[in-house]
């Protein structure tokens, strides 16, 4: 076989496999041995990143409306992150689910949410992308469902409805776009006028998937609700999408965009303030580094909105989101696979590997020197000196604060999960160890195999430098110790005012109401739920909508009614006689 | 007469003639009467495929014999005709398997068969007219064999939706015929052309064929179940479940939204229409039935009540299409009314597949339907991702032309509608399909017949399999040499040929 033949058949096995492993499930003497491979479905994409040409494209022009699937430097650089986490979490999965009731089920919208995420990386054509994009959303809504209890259920009609909602927003930003540019391939989108009504939905539309401030309420229900191995996946790759979504279609680079990069910088600031306030007072791990996928998103929006405000810079800024990106995605997958561990460690060597392989990560995160976030923080901070108007002060002030913020989150998540007693520990769990390590291993070099990333680093490490990197890490952590402390005066539970889903919550009691209407059964009050209407309110609540729909009923009935009918023919008459007259 | 003639006269008379010797056969001939319905399906489909290639290179096929004075009864086959007769001899076939294997053991089944076959002749028929009193005779002939098949059961409530469907469609129909004898005292004979038959009349008589516009529309839209003419349609439903699938897909609604596409593109011509001014009010009609069907389907408990909604709203999306001007929608339009038709189709033969085998008629009776019947559901499964537009199935790629030809010609309201629609559909289809995989089943099913060594009898399984394949065929391999988008984009480009 010859080079090319090579690349074309890793480019096609990338999303191919996962779809081929989800389609052998379906044989039910073949299961077992697929679940136990799971993560081989994640090699071809692996070997994809290493052995990849830029450049390299395969044309199906019988599939779809001709699809093309390419791999370019931008996609070589989310693959990589993207490959690592699904076959990480899916090697975690093995031993994660060795109780489940459904692993097929699970497994299932494992195997084609990860040939979704695959696919929407190496096409090329819009109408691919949407495919690939679609099939991610709707598969990971199987995961988010996956346990079944009120909870789940509850995040996973959340996370429909904006799922859908996004759905919609892009594929009329897509056809909007390829009316516009006159293609559907995305390298030569760009030639043309840019249509503003694209621009628009696409901004919201990638924005619900990645989080961005008031379209992010789905994700701290989705990301705690689904199993362990699925929230690493959705918080660390799946939320990028819609990142890699913004950098493929919006004209980044080509023009300014004040408005827009207005917008995604306040939202973007926005995020990260918001999900600091409302991380720390989560009481469930997850929950809170849900909250700060959140803050970190928005700092990458941030750094989309420098890049929309600067297009001569765009390049810069690119690569400083891609690091950033790639940072968070394998830190905030390690943490998340941590979990496991963190709960099932043992033996003393166990709970010092448990302790080091959380802190690791959560340093990274919260920016310490020398890791990756330490990195990726450089690389976006020597964007915002060229800022015009006062975004340069503003950014200088609040990406510090943000830090801070995440290193509070950082210490909430670690005092929740911190090990020390040793529990009775349970078989299966040996193996969510040797995947967890390796990701955490990732998390160690990751970042630094970027192209450029080694040769960015300061040649002289200054005292001072060294400081302004270390600081908000010592503040955010004197400020965790400081409320440890206050909390022995308050007992209260903070989340009754901040609870997870934020602003969501305000929206899902009318939604409930419609679910009501239409299951006719009364929907359960949530084990977190704060406040909100009693079952009686809800059943009123059922009632009206009922009396809505029965009335829209009793509007048609009476159409049927003679006297209608010998009314409309009269007007019909008189339409007629009128339009003549004309 | 020319040589291949005989081929149209041939497709019309496979089911006629079925039709007719079936009315005498005994009741107990079951064997005899399955294979005389397949063989007639059989016939006509091999008829169809021949007619499918010769038009595809061109050849003409034409049929008349002197009907009314100066006015003679014609058969064509235009590439518009062709797309809906392939349509319904395709889905006519699928639905014959399904009726036999549902209506097992039934009284009355020479009666059903009998007017069943009847119904595919108008059917086939008004695809086929080649000008507009045989179309209007055969759309007739289609309201009369339809409705012993709706009030087949005899119950009281099928009494009463036959007696509401005739009342609507007899009444649309004699608009309709209002229509035609205005029309034919204006220009003559209406033979159907494409671009229009019209063009010469728009400087002199333009407001009458604005009124005519209005009444053609009027009476065709009572079929087409465009709001408000459509209250016959959910009521309809009573009808046995291979009658609604049938009725749904290719036979009276679909007839309906095929003769507004026949009266804007091959009367009228959509160019000319444009010019006349009626065809913005026809999309805003077109658009706020999409919006209300979706709407009326999301507070519906019964199954095939909210299908049938469901239907009021998806055939507009092909009034839609033929509303806007220019190619790309006139696409959209037309490939739905295949699309449309297979996912519906499937959805119906899922539906009767849960009555028939398990008793449940009502979505809140659906939970853990997936473990019971895995193939089934996963058809049905496979036509309500198409129905909201999930790339890449079928409903995807009409949404996507009509989408792009609403913004070409400058109608950016469209997306509004569609989007809306879209999130209708996924709030009305989504939750029946999380009952059906995620909830457990009920201990006991409200009347469970075991059937077979499948989940239900192969009859009834293997039709929706192939149309939710066909489903899934006819949007991943839209673009490949062998579609209906291919189809139906040489259909535009004739219309708007230079």
């Amino acid at each position: 076989m010859n080079a090319s033949a090579i690349q074309s058949l890793l480019l096609l096995a990338a999303p191919g496999l996962p779809i081929l492993a989800a389609l052998a499930l379906t044989i039910t003497s073949w299961r077992g041995a697929v679940m136990r491979a799971t993560p081989v479905a994640a090699v071809p994409a692996l070997l994809l990143v290493v052995a990849g040409q830029s450049g390299a494209s395969l044309h199906l022009p019988s599939l779809g409306q001709h699809a093309v699937l390419g791999l370019d430097a931008v996609g070589r650089i989310f693959l990589g992150f993207t490959s690592v986490l699904w076959l990480t979490s899916g090697w975690y999965a093995r031993a994660y689910l060795a109780h489940d009731p459904n692993p097929v089920r699970f497994h299932l919208f494992f195997f084609l949410a990860m040939a979704g995420n695959f696919g929407l990386i190496l096409a090329s054509d819009v109408p691919t992308f949407y495919a690939c994009f679609t099939l991610m959303g709707l598969a990971s809504a199987g995961l988010v469902l996956h346990r079944g209890d009120a909870e789940a259920v509850r995040a996973g009609r959340v996370y429909l409805a904006l799922a859908m909602l996004g759905e919609v927003l892009i594929f009329t930003g897509f056809v909007f776009l390829t009316v516009s540019g006159g293609t559907t391939q995305i390298a030569e989108l760009h030639r043309g006028v840019f249509s503003q009504p694209a621009l628009l939905l696409l901004l919201a539309g990638f924005g619900i998937k990645a989080g961005a401030l008031s379209l992010h309420f789905w994700l701290p229900l989705a990301h705690p609700a689904a199993p362990v191995p699925a929230s690493a996946v959705l918080s660390g790759a799946m939320l990028k999408a819609g990142l890699l979504g913004w950098i493929r279609f919006l004209p980044l680079g080509e023009a300014a965009m004040p408005l827009s990069g207005f917008t995604l910088i306040s939202a973007g600031l926005g995020a990260a303030v918001l999900g600091t306030f409302v991380g720390v007072v989560q009481k469930n791990p997850k929950t809170v580094l849900a909250y700060s996928s959140i803050s970190q998103m928005g700092i990458i929006t941030t750094g989309i909105g420098i890049g929309a405000l600067r297009p001569e810079s765009w390049l810069d800024i690119q690569w400083a989101v891609l690091i950033y990106a790639t940072h968070h995605a394998l830190a905030k997958g390690a943490l998340f696979l941590g979990i496991g561990p963190a709960h099932a460690a043992q033996t003393r060597l166990q709970v010092i590997t448990a302790r080091v392989g959380l802190l690791l990560p959560a340093l990274a995160l919260a920016g310490a020197p020398f890791t990756s976030g330490g990195l990726a923080k450089v690389a976006i901070k020597s964007n915002i000196a060229f800022l015009p108007g006062g975004w340069a002060d503003v950014l200088g002030i609040l990406l510090p604060l943000a830090a801070v913020g995440t290193a509070l989150k950082m210490a909430r998540f670690l005092w929740l999960t911190w090990p020390g007693h040793p529990h009775p520990a349970e078989e299966h769990a040996k193996g969510l160890w040797p995947p967890w390590l390796c990701l955490v291993g990732a998390v160690l070099v990751g970042a630094w195999l970027l192209p450029g990333a080694l040769g960015s680093l300061p040649v002289k490490l200054t005292p001072a430098k060294l400081w302004l990197a270390t600081w908000p890490l010592l503040v955010g952590g004197g400020l965790a110790m400081l409320g440890a402390w206050l909390r022995r005066w308050f007992s209260g539970d903070l989340t009754r005012w901040l609870p997870a889903g934020d602003l969501g919550v305000l929206l899902e009691r009318p939604l409930a109401r419609v679910q009501l209407r239409m299951s006719g059964r009364p929907v359960p009050d949530h084990a977190d739920g704060h406040g909100g209407g009693s079952a009686e309110k809800d059943l009123r609540g059922a009632a009206r909508l009922a009396a809505v729909g029965g009335r829209l009923a009793r509007i048609e009935d009476s159409l049927r009614a003679w006297p209608v009918a010998g009314a409309a023919l009269l007007l019909l008459i008189g339409v007629i006689l009128w339009l003549l007259a004309q | 007469m020319n040589l291949q003639s005989p081929i149209l006269l041939g497709i019309l008379l496979s089911s006629f003639v079925t039709g007719l010797v079936i009315f005498f056969l005994k009741e107990e001939s079951h064997r005899l009467r399955t294979w005389l319905n397949l063989l007639g399906a059989g016939v006509k489909l091999v008829l169809v495929a021949v007619l499918l290639s010769g038009v595809y290179r061109g050849e003409p096929y034409n049929f008349a014999i002197e009907f009314l004075p100066g006015i003679p009864f014609a058969l064509g086959a235009d590439s518009n005709a062709v797309l809906f007769v392939t349509l319904s001899s395709v889905l006519w076939f699928c639905t014959t398997i399904y009726a036999v294997g549902y209506l097992e053991h039934t009284p009355h089944r020479s009666r059903f068969f009998g007017f069943f076959s009847l119904c595919v002749t108008a059917t086939t028929g008004i695809a086929l007219s080649a000008n507009l009193v045989t179309f209007l005779t055969f759309y007739e002939l289609l309201t009369l064999t339809t409705y012993p098949l709706i009030v087949h059961r005899g119950t009281r409530e099928a009494l009463r939706g036959g007696k509401i469907y005739l009342t609507y469609t007899l009444i649309g129909g004699a608009v309709l015929l209002l229509a035609v004898v205005w029309l034919h005292g204006l220009a003559g004979p209406v033979v159907f052309k494409e671009r229009g038959v019209i063009q010469a009349l728009v400087g002199t008589h333009r407001g009458e064929l604005q009124v005519m516009f209005l009444l053609f529309i009027l009476g065709l839209g009572v079929k087409a179940a465009l709001v408000p003419l459509h209250g016959w349609l959910p009521k309809a439903m009573v009808a046995p479940a291979p009658v609604s699938a049938l009725l749904h897909a290719v036979a009276v609604v679909k007839a309906g939204a095929f003769g507004i596409v026949r009266i804007v593109y091959d009367v009228y011509g959509v160019e000319t229409a444009a010019t006349l001014g009626v065809l913005q009010p026809l999309a805003v009609a077109a658009g706020i039935t999409i919006v209300y069907g979706s709407v009326r389907a999301l507070f519906q408990d019964e199954l095939k009540k909210r299908l049938a909604y469901s239907t009021v709203s998806q055939v507009s999306y092909i009034v839609l299409g033929a509303a806007i001007l220019g190619p790309v929608a006139t696409i959209g339009g037309m490939v739905h009314l295949v699309h449309q038709g297979i996912m519906k189709i499937t959805l119906f033969f899922c539906a009767g597949n849960y009555a028939e085998t398990l008793g449940t008629h009502r979505v809140s009776e659906m939970n853990g339907v997936g473990r019971r019947m895995p193939l089934t559901t996963m058809a049905f499964t496979v036509a309500a991702l198409g129905m909201i537009g999930v790339p890449p199935l079928a409903g995807y790629v009409s949404k996507w032309y009509l989408q792009k030809g609403a913004i070409q010609a400058g109608e950016e309201w469209v997306a509004l509608v569609l989007g809306a629609s879209s999130l209708l559909n996924a709030a009305y289809f989504l939750p029946i399909l999380y009952r059906a995989w995620f909830n457990a089943p009920p201990e006991q099913w409200p009347a469970e017949h075991r059937v077979g060594t499948w989940e239900t009898h192969w009859m009834l399984l293997l039709p929706p399999l192939v149309t939710a394949g066909l489903v899934i065929y006819a949007g991943v391999f839209a673009e490949s040499s062998f579609s209906p988008l291919v189809w139906v984009k040489l259909i535009a480009a004739r219309e708007y040929a230079p």
